[in-house]
């Protein structure tokens, strides 16, 4: 079958890809994961929650298509 | 041996559902949940509108932080879907959307199944662009308050589980229906028809939070993996996936929901979904 | 096979487990947290058959109230036999549709006849102490021109509130304080003007 020629000329290159590619990874999730925390709560200290509790409690015809 | 992915997800997946939609006694008097726990954001869809929701919309926090006068950018939702995006990426859509659940369980509804044009998916980031991004910020008025315009012209789950649960509670909001609530029902028909024929439709072509989830399956914690030495190239995983995502070529696709179907499915077991990388260890 | 099994049924008992849990503190915590809230749209029964026999019943008094109103002068219901009709706004800070059909409110206000006059009330300003959303409606009224007195919502007015699902919602009182006709859920101004000019023409 025409697949298993192909993958076993992309095999070693997916070696050196995975190996790359997971260095790579985890700084990116780190950083990803320190901004997030970052920003949540940055965006709760300056009242962002209430917001969202306030929209989401009272019932928005806007949300539900009325207007 | 395992458990089979399709059941723990399942199982997953409705656990999910009543976690996000608990309060099933408001839709009695059609009323909303009205406590603290509704500031915080559901991962998956589920609109706030709904009697039973016990948690906000993430996508309708966005809008209504961006929307409101006192902010044009939010950081805390922004900070959420971050959080989510990158332990889970598109695993959320699979495993805790409860929209996603509801999709899934319509397909099974006996009709010839079709495969989706690939254009189609490229319609969810212009919703998210435009309708979520772009419209809550720009289309203010005299206050600088804009419109959370997704919800308010696109969104099926809004229409189904907010809309039509408090149509039916208030005669009263029967008479303020409209044009607009005429858009959303075909837009909702749409889906639910799109549903039966195409696997999870909503998610793939307009979904704005997918779209979002899934630029972040290339780094996600949770993720996919094909282990090239095990794999024996018979094509099982990319033929079973619901998603048209060949795993082997594509692991790390923005339409991949790690719903676990290729790793059920490969004869080999060269598909492993988690969160550690199990193939690392195979390379030395 | 029985080693399969019987991690299945562990499995299964789990999420079953998790399950209850999850529906139990959900239904269990509704009464008791929207008792507790002082938010006025949030009674889980009783709203709907309230509802319809407002509707049905001709004439049902308004209840009576004092508040303050957005200047800080006290109002009572007294404020609605000043004219032969009140057209009653139910509006919020949070609520978009509400904010947009001000302007429009602020003008019909100026060129309606004598007879008819339009009171806001106000459902989101959380007592005394929020001052946040009191300076924002204040803001919203003064940007959108309008003139006509916006009363901040207390306790008094909790039995009408009970049956306000969303904002905006107007309701129509007579002289008599009796609310008369069916409430406008939705900003529709030009509903609301067809209504006042259907009244005075059946007077």
């Amino acid at each position: 079958m025409d697949n298993n020629t192909n993958l076993k000329f992309v095999s070693p290159c997916r070696k050196k890809c995975f190996e790359i590619e997971n260095h790579m990874k985890t700084p990116i999730r780190i950083v990803g994961l320190l901004t997030a925390c970052a920003f949540v709560i940055y965006g709760f200290a300056r009242g962002e929650a209430a917001v969202v509790l306030n929209k989401a409690v009272n019932i928005c015809l806007e949300c539900i298509g009325l207007g | 041996m395992r458990i089979t992915y399709a059941i723990k997800r399942k199982l997953l997946q409705i656990i999910a559902f009543c976690c996000s939609n608990a309060h099933v006694l408001n839709f009695k008097g059609g009323r909303l949940y009205t406590g603290k726990w509704k500031q915080f954001c559901n991962p998956g869809l589920n609109c706030y509108s709904c009697p039973a929701a016990g948690f906000a919309c993430p996508i309708g926090a966005l809008q209504a932080v961006n929307s409101s006068m006192q902010f044009s950018f939010s950081f805390y939702v922004t900070g959420l879907l971050l959080a989510f995006g990158v332990l889970l990426g598109r695993a959320v859509c699979g495993w805790l959307c409860p929209f996603g659940l509801l999709q899934e369980l319509i397909h099974k509804i006996p009709s010839p199944k079709r495969k989706l044009k690939k254009g189609f998916l490229s319609i969810k980031y212009i919703v998210l662009v435009v309708f979520v991004l772009i419209l809550p910020v720009a289309a203010t008025d005299y206050m600088g308050m804009g419109k959370p315009a997704f919800c308010q012209y696109i969104c099926p789950a809004g229409t189904l589980e907010g809309g039509l649960s408090l149509l039916l509670a208030h005669e009263s909001l029967r008479k303020a229906v409209g044009a607009l609530f005429s858009l959303k029902m075909t837009i909702l028909a749409l889906t639910l028809v799109g549903c039966v024929f195409f696997y999870r439709f909503f998610c793939r072509t307009l979904c704005p939070l997918g779209a979002i989830y899934g630029l972040f399956n290339k780094i996600s914690i949770f993720h996919l993996e094909v282990d090239s030495h095990t794999c024996i190239g018979c094509g099982k995983c990319k033929d079973v996936c619901g998603m048209e995502v060949d795993p082997v070529k594509t692991p790390d696709s923005a339409e991949c929901i790690r719903c676990g179907a290729c790793v059920d499915a490969c004869p080999t077991g060269a598909v492993h979904l988690g969160f550690s990388t199990k193939c690392k260890k195979n390379l030395s | 096979m029985k080693h399969k099994a019987t991690r299945m049924k562990k499995y299964v008992t789990l999420c079953a487990a998790l399950l209850s849990v999850a529906v139990l503190a959900g239904c269990a915590r509704t009464p008791a947290e929207n008792r507790n809230t002082e938010n006025t749209a949030s009674s889980a029964a009783g709203g709907n058959t309230a509802e319809t026999a407002q509707a049905e019943q001709e004439s049902v008094a308004f209840p009576s109230f004092t508040a303050t109103d957005l200047d800080g002068n006290t109002v009572t219901e007294s404020i609605f036999a000043e004219k032969d009709l009140t057209v009653l706004n139910i509006w919020g800070t949070f609520c978009g549709p509400c904010i947009g059909e001000m302007p429009d409110l602020g003008a019909w206000a100026k060129e309606m006849p004598d007879n008819v006059q339009i009171v806001g009330l106000i459902i989101d300003i959380n007592g005394e102490e929020d001052t946040e959303h009191r300076d924002l409606a204040v803001d919203i009224t003064q940007q959108a021109g309008v003139g006509f007195t916006n009363l901040i919502a207390n306790a008094d007015f909790a039995p009408i509130l009970k049956d306000v699902i969303g904002v905006p919602t107007t309701l129509f009182i007579d002289g008599d304080g009796n609310i008369v006709g069916d409430p406008i859920v939705g900003a529709d101004v030009n509903g609301y003007k067809t209504f006042v000019e259907d009244y005075l023409s059946g007077q």
